[in-house]
């Protein structure tokens, strides 16, 4: 019975399935097509308005020609471009393109846009030109599900009003795993030490131990002695691995020799790491012993740090590495030395 | 009589496999196309200048390498100008025969240093460890020959940064490769893997070892295999991309949390399929553990390679990855309807079996079933020679949507030629090459059947 119908329905299959088919190659020659009209078209737009945009960031306000309704996705996009590569005052001059051609209602009526591409550029412009009015929509964007759109809109936020804004940021960082720590810590870095050591430092002492450890990883942008004191606390008081790590990660200045004697010792293999890698960075002679110690350790990546930072706190006498080497008995030590300085060329 | 009802239960079993196995693909595809599209939405966003410095993720780059004195040079410099702030390139040399480890000492002066060879993983014995003087971030192992997995873990002992990636000796990254893959271990803390697309490099034009212009292979061989590995990484990989259960991340392009593979022991020595073997050992690992994780493909980070040009080379290739696509679940056999293990050991698996796993046995046998029933005239000609348009309709139509999907998001073939070259390819991959693949296949499966060693080197792809 089965066999007697499948020519009729193989037949009536194969039409639907090769009409798919040619719908496909349509769709594909289509999308090829498009990109192609979108290529010469931003090209165009390139030539047009690259020397405009090279000129203004200058602080030349030449004339500029009218902005086509078709051109303005791209004019925001490549504005965006332009001012994320610009600070001070040829970000300033870029502002006064969009003065001139007055399309901030337009932008700003973008943020409500369906396409999220759209929206997105819209947000990162009213950043940058700190548009006040944005503010509120920016604050519900600020709490949008999709990551990208909320750390932009938060970034746009701190860029127009940085003092109410940055805390609100640092708040509601620990509760964002998904905001990317390259992109936080440029936005962060953009803003100065100057402007997000108290806040940054603030957000740190009010938030809960097992959430430091997403604030304490950009303590490294602040004011070295302004973090100091909070980094030594939290290098007292608490036990948790990841506050360590990033803790001792950011020491810049020499640490008590008994907290020092603790972290050397802990379970967490990476805290040891980092423990001995801030010897190198801030220890001294009386150190020594500890690193000698650490080229012991059971983990291969905790001895090789201790070997580096005995290396960099000895600044190279090759005499006194020779002496060190030659007085180890562990044989897991004396590799590991070797190691390090045959790598560093100084064996 | 009953030879008709065994004929006709046969090839019901055979249509309505078929039938499965095709809304399977649809299934993938269309997944893979939502996940494409929704991966190139802020494309604009992570372009922008000023987002890249400083807080970046090292990166150790794993290069074994066996008898690749041919390529070992360029793909070196390639690695050595990728676009990323820290990283550092190691080179294993597994025993190589030929100048490999010569050409490298005098090209890159490497120096010999006292290596502790720490050994976290167990490999054949080291020989060398080597240093190079012009580029400090350099290092190259030279070691007894152990294999691909073997020289892995010895790079990985090795292995300073937080994340590794492993790269076959004859790939050519783009240069913004690094930075595109890194991406996902950005967007979230829990990723543990990314893969990349793997694109067929002939007829490329290459210069200063980077790909200069993407052009199509001249030969046939190598065209269809251009859309046959779109069609296996939009179907493979992206596709279950959005369901948390990639099976397997090319081992000619991969990145990984170095943390996590240490802690499922390294690669496996006992599999030709060792790249699968270690995302499903992983998966396992982590779903046991109940730690959230994930492991994504993106397909607009690109790594191209070398392929096979004859049709023996391609065989030899073909048998060995179904090898290594049976070891992997044989080895990985307990994580199949564990009730931990979620879509992964539910959906995801048993897809993999039904319709990778067992695809050629079936497919020959259902051939023949067909054929014989066309022979002794049970099957009309017409619904034999229907059958097999329907197949190679269904081939066509598969190849178009992965092709379309290429265009969607990748747009690597600019000229409307290219793509007329590329559509015919998927046509005529179904007269002859597809058939060879499943006998490969097939023969693949028995070779595991019966327990024959394959060895791992370097596939002489001419």
């Amino acid at each position: 019975m089965l066999i007697q119908e499948l020519p009729t329905i193989f037949s009536r299959f194969f039409l639907f399935i090769w009409s798919g088919s040619l719908f496909f190659v349509l769709l594909t020659y289509w999308l090829q097509i498009r990109y192609s009209i979108l290529k010469s078209k931003e090209s165009k737009f390139r030539k047009k308005w690259g020397p405009l945009f090279a000129s203004y960031s200058l602080g030349i306000f030449s004339d500029i020609p009218k902005l086509s309704h078709s051109n303005f996705d791209l004019f925001v996009r490549f504005w965006n471009h332009y001012q994320q590569s610009f600070r001070g005052d040829a970000s300033l001059n870029l502002n006064q393109l969009i003065d001139k051609l007055q399309i901030q209602k337009k932008i700003l009526k973008n943020l409500h846009s369906w396409s999220l591409k759209r929206k997105l550029d819209s947000i990162i412009a009213l950043g940058h030109l700190q548009e006040i009015n944005a503010q509120m929509t920016l604050q519900t964007l600020s709490q949008s599900k999709n990551p990208v759109i909320s750390l932009s809109a938060f970034h746009s936020l701190i860029q127009i009003n940085p003092s109410q804004a940055l805390p609100a940021f640092l708040t509601a960082l620990p509760q964002h795993p998904e905001w990317p720590e390259v992109i936080v810590g440029s936005i962060l870095k953009r803003l100065g030490a100057k402007l997000i050591s108290p806040a940054l430092l603030n957000a740190v002492r009010m938030v809960a131990e097992p959430h430091k450890a997403a604030l304490i990883r950009y303590l490294g942008l602040c004011s070295p002695e302004i973090v100091a004191p909070v980094i030594y606390q939290m290098l007292r008081d608490s036990n948790h691995p990841q506050t360590l790590e990033y803790s001792l990660k950011n020491l810049v200045f020499p640490l008590e020799q008994d907290v020092l004697d603790r972290l050397v010792k802990h379970p967490e293999y990476l805290v040891r790491k980092e423990a001995f890698s801030a010897i190198g960075r801030t220890g001294g002679s009386q150190d020594e012993t500890k690193l000698i110690d650490g080229m012991a350790d059971p983990k291969w990546d905790v001895r090789y740090q201790s070997a580096v930072s005995l290396v960099q706190l000895l600044d190279t006498s090759r005499e006194k590495l020779h002496k060190i080497l030659d007085s180890l008995t562990s044989n897991t030590a004396i590799k590991t030395f070797k190691h390090v300085l045959s790598e560093k060329q100084l064996i | 009589m009953n030879m008709q009802i065994a004929l006709e239960i046969i090839s019901g079993f055979y249509i309505a496999y078929f039938i499965a196995i095709n809304l399977f693909y649809l299934f993938l595809n269309y997944s893979s196309m939502f996940y494409s599209a929704k991966k190139i939405q802020f494309n604009d966003f992570y372009d922008l200048p000023h987002f890249f410095e400083g807080f970046d993720l090292g990166i150790s780059i794993l290069v074994p390498a066996y008898n690749e004195a041919k390529t070992i040079v360029n793909s070196i410099n390639s690695i050595l100008n990728l676009e990323y702030p820290v990283y550092e390139v190691i080179v294993i040399n597994d025993g190589s025969t030929d100048e490999t480890l010569s050409l490298l000492i005098e090209k890159f002066e490497f120096f010999p240093f006292l290596a502790a060879n720490p050994q976290i993983l167990p490999t054949k014995t080291i020989q060398t460890t080597y240093v190079s003087k012009k580029y400090s971030n350099l290092k190259l192992i030279h070691k007894e020959n152990g294999g691909k997995s073997d020289s892995l873990n010895a790079g990985l002992s090795m292995a300073q940064h937080t994340l590794f990636c492993s790269i076959d000796a004859d790939s050519i990254l783009s240069r913004e490769s690094l930075k595109k893959t890194i991406q996902p271990f950005w967007e979230n803390p829990k990723t543990i893997a990314v893969g990349g697309m793997i694109c067929v490099a002939d007829g490329c034009q290459i210069e200063n070892s980077f790909i200069k212009k993407v052009d199509l292979p001249k030969q046939f061989l190598p065209l269809i295999q251009v859309v046959e590995y779109w069609r296996a990484f939009i179907f493979g990989r992206a596709g279950w991309t959005p369901f948390n259960t990639v099976p397997l991340i090319s081992g000619a392009f991969s990145l990984f949390k170095k943390q996590f593979v240490m802690e499922v022991g390294g690669y496996s020595t006992q599999t030709v399929g060792e790249d699968m073997e270690l995302v499903m050992r992983i998966h396992r690992h982590m779903r046991r553990h109940r730690i959230p994780y994930q492991i994504v493909f993106i397909p607009s980070s690109i790594c191209w390679t070398d392929s096979p040009k004859t049709w023996k080379a391609l065989g030899r290739q073909r048998i060995r990855w179904q090898r290594g696509l049976l070891e992997s679940l044989w080895m990985n056999k307990d994580l199949l309807f564990d009730w931990r293990g979620g879509i992964l050991s539910w959906f995801t698996m048993p897809c993999i079996i039904l319709f990778d796993a067992i695809e050629p046995l079936i497919q020959v046998l259902g051939h023949l079933s067909v054929l014989i029933g066309f022979f002794l005239g049970y099957f009309s000609f017409s619904t034999y020679l229907g059958f097999v348009a329907i197949i190679f309709s269904v081939g066509v139509f598969l190849s178009f949507n992965a092709l379309f999907i290429e265009e969607f998001s990748i747009h690597s073939y600019g000229r409307f030629s290219q793509f007329f070259k590329l559509f015919l390819a998927g046509i005529l991959e179904n007269f002859g090459f597809r058939q060879l693949n499943t006998l490969w296949r097939f023969i693949g499966f028995f070779g595991w059947v019966l327990g024959t060693r394959i060895k791992w080197g370097r596939l002489d792809l001419n």
